[in-house]
């Protein structure tokens, strides 16, 4: 061990700094003996190009090469001249997509419709007994309704708030 | 190191590789020149030496491949260590893959390998060494055995891995404590 390794092991504190220790392995008898002859035979092969070409299990019919460009003339021919033959299974095709289309259309603008209505045009469909009902369920009086939405959009000025009152009747504190 | 018959320099096997007359004689020197050395970089990571061998073939055809365009801004003996080096880390990386899908995973991929070997006696200090390196990381393995079985320079190191040698110091010291409590077990 050179004594710049063992003296870096040292100052580490390591138990490795005793002695080397050598590696196990075993290399199979003439190894080394012979390697540089079989990597310059290998080396040659590569350089010469000759190491066998990548293959695949794969075949194609016989003759399959030389008949394919026929093959596709002809087949190009039959639909005709700078485009495609229209078939009757095209047609249908086409009718299908168009109805399809066509109620697509229908249902998207019925949806519209009732969303831009809102919340009025929708109430609008449903009974008053049934308003009624709800809010009988939800324990709400219309004038609830009513306050809720003034003090929401309260506009009003203090004095008239004042005169209000002095015409109604003081019978609850308000505090301003 | 003396250049003589037995003992070519580099810029000689370089200058006798660039000539189309020699190239074979002058490769077959270098193979022999270096064929130790880098057999046993490699045979100290991959473990097994079918695996070493066959590494070691793909790295030095590489070298014939490329040797001609070998631009000398490193040293030959710098050049083919990276070239060792980036061909082992390529190899377990595809090992790494293939244990990756197999059903035992590749925890214990090197320390099942180690034990395979002929020979193999865990009582026997080199084999628990061998053991304790296959815990280390990869990078740590290779700043290791470069340091303590190949005596390389920090600085030839640093050029060989491209990696600093202040982050070679601390992965070597980092590697030998690992070393040092996996044998104290």
């Amino acid at each position: 061990m050179k004594d710049e390794i063992k003296k870096e092991l040292e100052d580490i504190g390591s138990p490795l700094a005793k002695g080397r220790v050598n590696l196990p392995y075993g290399v199979p008898a003439g190894y080394f003996s012979g390697l540089s002859q079989r990597m310059a035979g290998l080396a040659a092969l590569e350089g010469a190009g000759s190491l066998p070409a990548p293959a695949h299990p794969y075949l194609a019919p016989a003759g399959y090469f030389d008949q394919l460009p026929h093959a596709i003339l002809a087949r190009a021919k039959k639909t005709g001249r700078g485009g495609s033959a229209i078939t009757f299974r095209q047609v249908r095709m086409a009718a299908a997509a168009v109805l399809l289309l066509a109620v697509g259309l229908a249902t998207f603008t019925a949806t519209q419709t009732g969303i831009r209505q809102g919340g009025d045009g929708l109430l609008a469909n449903v009974a008053d007994k049934d308003i009624k009902a709800y809010l009988g369920a939800a324990a709400m009086q219309s004038h609830d309704l009513q306050a809720a939405s003034y003090v929401d959009n309260i506009s009003v000025r203090s004095e008239d708030i004042v005169k209000y009152l002095d015409e109604t009747g003081w019978d609850t504190e308000v505090n301003f | 190191m003396a250049e003589n018959e037995n003992h070519p320099g580099d810029e000689e096997l370089i200058a006798g590789f660039r000539n189309e007359a020699g190239r074979e004689a002058a490769f077959t020197r270098l193979v022999t020149k270096y064929q130790e050395r880098l057999y046993w970089h490699i045979r100290r990571m991959v473990v097994v030496h079918e695996d070493a061998d066959d590494v070691l073939q793909n790295v030095f055809i590489k070298v014939w491949k490329h040797l001609a365009d070998f631009r000398q801004e490193s040293g030959l003996y710098t050049w083919l260590y990276r070239i060792a080096t980036n061909e082992t880390l390529t190899w377990m990386d595809t090992r790494k893959r293939f244990a990756a899908v197999s059903i035992d995973g590749n925890e214990d991929y090197f320390s099942e390998r180690i034990q395979a070997q002929r020979d193999f006696d865990p009582s026997k200090i080199e084999w628990k060494l061998q053991q304790a390196i296959a815990t280390l990381p990869e990078k740590q393995r290779l700043v290791f055995n470069l340091r303590y079985y190949d005596e390389m320079p920090y600085e030839e190191m640093s050029r060989v891995l491209e990696t600093s040698e202040g982050a070679l110091k601390a992965s070597y010291h980092h590697a030998v404590k690992k070393v040092e409590e996996f044998l104290a077990r």
